[in-house]
């Protein structure tokens, strides 16, 4: 699954330990999930599309 | 309230219910105990109760360690438990049963120990350490495929 939560976070000048802050996960956790290698359970998708205020489909594709 | 609703809804009910399972393999060994040898009942009592009591220590740090982890690492030590740890029981088996064939366990069971509690200990810490290995691999291994 692709994703763009690098370009986001990016757009937003926070660092992966930013974001890993405020979704409540670890630093690598949230490499792990930039790099496509790691899909999120729909709790964690879906608290990251609050964090970015975007929905799933804009964040995530197959 | 049934039981599983019990089981549900109270997370300290669950955790001794899992201890009382854990206490179960006492009876179990307790039993083999009495059924085959001149066991103690102080001693099996002391013996099953020590055991249970450690699983209640193990087991309550366990949960709050888990409780700790995100969903990654969640799912991390869940794989590595499923492919690691029965991976490396795969190979510690096919080990010990080379060395049970190889004609040379006699000399190899003489340097674990003469006691045969000694030889049982030895056999379950030769899998666990299969299994733990087997575990640090495959961990590793999600983590580094994931960097």
């Amino acid at each position: 699954m692709n994703n763009r939560l690098k370009v986001l976070r990016a757009e937003r000048n926070w660092s992966q330990a930013d974001l890993a802050e405020q979704l409540g996960v670890s630093r690598q956790t949230v490499n792990a999930l930039e790099t496509g290698r790691y899909d999120p359970s729909l709790p964690l998708a879906f608290k990251i599309a609050r964090v970015f205020d975007q929905t799933i489909e804009s964040i995530f594709s197959e | 309230m049934n039981i599983s609703t019990a089981l549900a809804r109270r997370p300290l009910v669950r955790y001794l219910a899992a201890v009382a399972l854990c206490a179960a393999g006492g009876v179990v060994g307790g039993g083999l105990a009495f059924a085959f040898g001149s066991a103690s009942p102080i001693g099996v009592f002391s013996a099953a109760a020590g055991g249970a009591f450690a699983m209640l220590v193990v087991a309550g740090a366990s949960v709050l360690w888990w409780k700790t982890l995100d969903e990654a690492a969640r799912e991390a030590h869940k794989w590595a438990w499923w492919w690691g740890s029965t991976g490396g029981l795969a190979v510690g088996g096919v080990a010990v049963i080379t060395l049970s064939g190889s004609g040379a366990s006699g000399s190899v069971l003489a340097a674990l120990g003469s006691d045969p509690v000694d030889i049982l200990l030895a056999g379950a810490f030769a899998c666990a350490l299969f299994q733990v290995i087997g575990y640090a691999l495959a961990w590793a291994g999600w983590w580094l495929a994931r960097r």
